[in-house]
């Protein structure tokens, strides 16, 4: 399967040779040609996936594809390898990936036609898939890092790409130093494990049993093994890039992005990074230290249900998004907190893993469709929309399919797999699973919430008539509206599971019932509240004024985090810090600056360019290296 | 006494004897600083003029070219007596010895050297 | 007669044989085929170190006098790897009105040197050793003086003989001493014969003292400073890369192979040059306005890094020596070949000139930086691998005091390489230098030094070639 490399090097040939050219290439060109060594590398990914699923298993397991090369070597076990893993989750990242990747490039086209940059938009897009998919098919903990920070660096870069923006720019400096702060905790947690397992290497660390893992276990640290700290810490990376309470805060703001850059990295790829980071050492974890998995699940239940409150408010439709996929993503940590590892018991695991699967289809499509909106109202704000189904017929009958499958209505992707997840969380522990149900009937209400607004409604006096996208735009909706209607149907367990082994997905019809009924009664609401303009929710909105406004104001996370910046880190770290820089270590610096001005003047006589003073330098040089060496000789 | 201490006496005496006569004349020798003692030559005829200028080196030039070849005599001799022995080896080292030592002397010729200015 | 053992000094010959061939040529060749003259000399230089860069087996010639070490091909490799690149700097500025008569000149002092150099990094004996390192220094004196009519060129050249004299004077006692302590001059008998007396720790203090003096460690580094600036640029590039990439590999192998018995004397001493020269040269690169002798203070205190190497010992130690030597030349290199474009051009050398630099010669102005940066060791540039792996080998050794005192320095040091950037990037000039298009032999050279920069630390496997011939 060596042709997988090439998945790897072309998106990043083609982001050298746009970044290079620049603005020497015309834009047409320049979009052209990002797209179509994506569509190259989106048939390879298929038909890598096509050739490794039906290769043969192996005890029942497919087996993984190791290709590496040897990079950095500190010692015989301990070294840092560059290489390409191909196990059934990363050929299924490789697939999610590059799908989504070519529908935001085709759409791409449509939408930042005319914008200045655009060359260097394609370059960064192309760069973003690059360290994308190399995060995904990293054999090494070290190497995903590395990747890891490319797309920090990627993101950085298209979130801020409207850099003439004052939002954006201080959009995308949030999202990177929220998401670096958490790096920093998975940097330590690498360099934790690394030292006392001696390698980086995930098909050594996961490889069942192994005894390095069970030594390292021993150790502790504050009463809890270095392991679990370890993988702690690692989790704690994962959740700034997957968003996470309370390391979500960067990801809202994230939306100043270009809205098909939001459908790509904030919606489908990298987000579910830490996911996937999780899921990548599920062994790890699941062997290991239960108490991080469970801590997972609590986290991702609670990151869920915050999201989902907060989204009912949001009147900013690229927020509702945003915050639904906080939200999703917490479905997914949730499952995987809950999962298992063998037979039936796995169950958490795969169907976390089809969620991340249906999700990036459903969502980016939901982004995209949002994007067509924007494009037409040139507005965020759902007040500025309402009535648009007559304009955008297309649009609107996507938008409502992503809708219903987001609700979980059968027989779309997402009604299968949000019920594997509630089903793993229901046998994980029932309570767990009633406000999971909870939050999907929530999610319900809050998509119909932001479907009607859009689409129905009282009608917004547009300047100019809004229209349907053209045929580039709709393409891309049309296309993951299909594979959003059909995704829930493939035999996800037959691919992907935790141990390896082929799971038959079967419908747990109690969970399956309940779940459509709290996501009908969500949408009901919804119809009620929004379908036709009513005093229902501003009444509603004023009998809890409390609730009401802190939700809007996403329950001043980002108030509490710029206090903490601003008044307690600035305050009572950064002045005092800023103080000893300016007086004492600056004054240190000058002080030796002005010593060494001084010995420099009293010292000029040897550099004075007098010959005999070299010399007896040189002399005196001479004879007291041979008196010290002398004296130690004889000591 | 053994070696070490020894050192250390011989060392301790060799600085202080240097410091003490060092420091002594310090101490007692009068000084004066005037404009003169700085001068190149502090008796004689006062300097005119910057001393970096340009002069005839033609003969330095034909001493390097002689002593060239006084080497290579003193090559020749020893080789002279033993030439029989080494042979037609011999023979050869001694012509590439004398051969680059020619280029040398028509690099020198090239470059005009030989012509008196 | 027997040729044999000649003929086994391969790298010798061959580089003898191209020197022939170039004055042959220089002397009987008119004034159409001077033009092609530097390119004949790139060419054969070139396929010099093409047909000597494989390793052979280790062997003794000449009874001992001369002997060779499989990782010395590395090191010749590098250093006439290094010299081609010089060649390539210098190949416009040689082609000046005042200079074109002397083409020939530079190339074959410049080969003389390096042939010194061959001479002392093979030798198996102290007289061939001292041949070879002054074969190495007079020539260099000569190049040093090569703009003759320019004050500061004679001037640094004056300066350079007679230091050089004087270290290789007291270089000599220590030799004498040595004979006179053990009545061999062969390496592999002195191995066995210094057990250590105080009159050898004196004698290999005023040995090895001519040494520190090629490799301008302080405070045998006065000369420096004054020898670097007042020389033609590109001879202070060679004389700061190459000669002095020379001096550290002899030094290690000396160190280890004849003295190894005064392990705890040597490490001692190095120790305290080390920190001196890291320090020193550090603190006085801090105020500097002249590129040349800031570059020189720069090279005082890389020097010390190299020499934290020879410290360890080890078959890591030097593995890492030479890698480092190799990225410096690198970085080095680049500088100085910015460095020299922008003198021939604009005849500016202070660092105040360099502001604004980018705005005029972006081009030049990246790869500047990029090799400062890789200079002051930030990671990803290959500098970063080098003083990497020379702290690595250093601490298995055990020194970590000085270990973090050099890892303080590099932080001075960034310091004051990125003055240099920010003079460039940021500053604003009023009169900045006027855009230069450099000549295509000089391009390729920045080019070749700007990929070793980039490239280096990424492509492990040339640590790793470097590591299996040291072994």
């Amino acid at each position: 399967m060596q042709y997988t490399l090439v998945i790897l090097l072309l998106p990043l040939l083609s982001f050298l040779l746009i970044g290079l050219l620049d603005s020497k290439l015309k834009p047409s060109l320049a979009g052209n040609l990002g797209t179509l060594s994506l569509a190259i590398i989106a048939a390879l990914s298929y038909y890598c996936a096509f050739d490794y699923f039906t290769a043969d298993r192996v005890n029942g397991v497919f087996q993984p594809v190791i290709m590496q090369m040897e990079w950095l070597r500190f010692s015989d076990s301990l070294h840092i390898d560059l290489g390409l893993l191909l196990d059934p989750i990363s050929v299924m990242m490789l697939v999610v990936i590059t799908t989504v990747s070519l529908m935001v490039h085709i759409y791409s086209l449509g939408y930042m036609k005319g914008e200045t940059g655009f060359q260097r938009y394609y370059a960064f897009l192309s760069l973003f898939t690059f360290s994308m998919l190399g995060l995904v098919v990293a054999t090494n903990i070290f190497q995903m890092y590395i990747f890891w920070e490319l797309v920090g660096v990627s993101s950085y870069l298209l979130i801020g790409f409207y850099y003439t923006k004052p939002e954006a720019v201080a959009a995308s400096k949030k999202a990177f130093i929220v998401t670096r702060f958490a790096d920093l905790f998975f940097l330590i947690g690498i360099l934790i494990l690394s030292f006392y397992t001696q390698t980086f290497d995930f098909a050594t660390l996961t490889a069942g049993n192994s005894n390095i893992l069970s030594e390292t276990a021993g150790a502790t640290f504050l009463g809890a093994s270095v392991l679990t700290w370890a993988l702690a810490l690692i989790f704690i990376g994962g959740a700034g890039k997957s968003a996470m309470f309370p390391l979500h805060v960067w990801l809202p703001d994230a939306m100043e992005g270009p809205t098909p850059v939001s459908a790509l990295i904030h919606a489908a790829t990298m987000v579910v990074a830490g996911v996937y980071l999780v899921a990548r050492l599920f062994p790890v974890y699941f062997f290991y230290s239960p108490e991080v998995l469970a801590g997972i699940a609590v986290v991702g239940a609670f990151t869920s249900l915050y999201a989902a409150v907060v989204a009912c408010v949001q009147t900013d439709i690229k927020r509702v998004l945003a915050f639904s996929t906080i939200s999703q993503i917490g479905f997914m940590m949730v499952s995987l907190g809950a999962s298992g590892f063998e037979g039936h018991e796995g169950l958490g695991y795969m169907a976390s893993m089809f969620h991340l699967f249906t999700h990036a289809m459903f969502k980016a499509l939901l982004f995209l469709g949002a994007g067509a909106i924007i494009h037409a109202v040139h507005s965020n704000e759902m007040s500025h929309m309402g009535g648009l189904r007559k304009y955008m017929p297309i649009t609107h009958a996507t938008f409502l399919i992503a809708c219903l499958a987001i609700a979980g209505i059968f027989p779309l992707s997402g009604f299968f797999s949000k019920d594997e997840i509630l089903a793993a969380v229901f046998h994980f522990c029932p309570i767990l699973g009633v406000v999971m149900s909870f939050i999907a009937g929530l999610t319900a209400f809050y998509m119909f919430r932001l479907y009607y607004n859009i689409f129905w409604g009282e009608e917004h006096k547009h300047e100019h008539q809004p229209h349907e996208a053209p045929k580039l735009m709709t393409f891309p909706l049309i296309f993951l509206a299909a594979v959003t209607v059909v995704a829930g149907f493939i035999p996800f367990g037959h691919f992907v599971t935790a141990d390896g082994m082929l799971y038959d997905i079967h419908i747990d019809m109690t969970v399956a019932l309940s779940s459509t009924v709290v996501a009908l009664i969500g949408i009901a609401l919804a119809t009620l509240m929004y379908r036709k303009p009513t005093q229902i929710p501003a009444t509603l909105a004023k009998s809890s004024p409390g609730l009401y406004k802190a939700a809007m104001k996403r329950f001043y996370i980002d108030e509490f985090y710029l206090f903490v910046t601003k008044r307690v880190i600035f305050n009572c770290i950064s002045r005092p810090l800023a103080w000893f820089d300016r007086h004492v270590i600056d004054a240190t610096m000058d002080g030796l600056a002005t010593i060494t001005q001084q010995a420099s003047v009293k010292i000029r006589g040897l550099q004075s360019g007098q010959l005999q003073r070299y010399v007896l330098v040189f002399l005196i040089g001479v004879l007291l290296a041979a008196a010290i060496a002398i004296i130690v000789y004889l000591a | 006494m053994d070696s070490s201490s020894l050192f250390l006496v011989v060392l301790l005496t060799g600085i202080t004897l240097v410091v003490a006569g060092l420091g002594m004349a310090i101490l007692i020798s009068p000084r004066s600083f005037n404009l003169q003692k700085t001068e190149s030559y502090e008796c004689g005829l006062p300097t005119k003029g910057s001393s970096w200028m340009q002069f005839k080196v033609g003969y330095y030039l034909y001493a390097i070219l002689y002593l060239m070849f006084d080497v290579e005599a003193i090559f020749l001799f020893p080789w002279s007596t033993v030439v029989r022995d080494l042979g037609l080896a011999g023979l050869f080292s001694i012509a590439f010895f004398i051969g680059v030592l020619a280029l040398g002397l028509a690099y020198a010729w090239k470059k005009g050297v030989l012509k008196w200015m | 007669m027997d040729y044999t053992n000649f003929f086994l000094m391969k790298e010798e010959l061959s580089l003898i044989g191209v020197m022939l061939i170039l004055l042959v040529y220089d002397i009987f060749s008119g004034e159409k085929g001077k033009r092609h003259f530097q390119t004949l000399a790139l060419g054969l230089l070139g396929l010099h170190t093409a047909v000597n860069c494989l390793p052979r087996e280790a062997f003794d010639a000449f009874g001992g006098m001369y002997s060779y070490k499989p990782v010395m091909t590395a090191v010749k490799t590098i250093l006439s790897a290094a010299t081609i690149i010089v060649l390539m700097q210098v190949n416009n500025w040689l082609k000046d009105e005042e200079r074109r008569n002397k083409q020939g000149e530079y190339i074959y002092l410049t080969l003389s040197t390096l042939l010194g150099m061959y001479f002392m990094i093979s030798s198996g004996n102290f007289l061939l050793f001292v041949i070879g390192l002054e074969m190495a220094s007079i020539p260099m004196a000569a190049l040093v003086a090569f703009d003759k009519y320019r004050q500061t060129s004679a001037e640094a050249a004056a300066k350079y003989i007679f230091s050089a004299a004087f270290a290789s004077a007291i270089s000599l006692f220590g030799i004498s001493l040595i004979y006179g302590s053990t009545g061999t001059l062969y390496f592999d008998d002195l191995a066995g014969s210094i057990t250590g007396s105080p009159l050898q720790v004196m004698a290999f203090v005023f040995f090895a003292a001519g040494l520190f003096f090629k490799i301008s460690l302080v405070p045998f580094h006065l000369w420096t400073a004054d020898v670097y600036e007042g020389a033609p640029t590109t001879v202070t590039a060679y004389l700061s890369v190459v000669s002095k990439g020379a001096a550290v590999f002899v030094l290690f192998s000396l160190l280890t192979k004849v003295f190894g018995a005064l392990m705890e004397e040597w490490q001692f001493i190095l120790y305290a040059l080390v920190l001196l020269s890291i320090t020193v040269g550090n603190l006085f690169a801090l105020r500097q306005k002249n590129m040349k002798r800031f570059l020189a203070f720069s090279s005082i205190s890389q020097a010390g890094y190299i020499v934290l190497a020879v410290l360890a010992g080890t078959p890591q130690g030097l593995t890492a020596l030479i890698y480092y030597v190799l990225v410096y030349a690198c970085s080095n290199l680049a500088v100085f070949g910015v460095v020299s474009i922008i003198e021939q051009r604009s005849g500016k050398t202070d660092i105040a000139d360099y502001n604004g630099l980018y705005k005029t010669n972006p081009r030049l102005s990246v790869a500047m930086m990029l090799a400062l940066f890789s200079l002051g060791g930030i990671p990803f540039f290959a500098g970063f691998f080098s003083k990497f792996f020379v702290f690595m080998a250093a601490a298995e050794q055990g020194f970590y005091v000085l270990i973090f005192i050099a890892l303080l320095n590099t932080v001075i040091s960034l310091y004051y390489y990125l003055i240099v950037v920010k003079a460039m990037f940021v500053k604003d000039n009023e009169r900045p230098i006027e855009t230069i298009r450099s000549d295509r032999p000089a391009q390729i050279a920045l080019a070749l030094c700007m990929f070793g920069v980039l490239c280096l630390g990424i492509l492990s496997v040339v640590y790793e070639g470097i590591g299996q011939l040291a072994l």
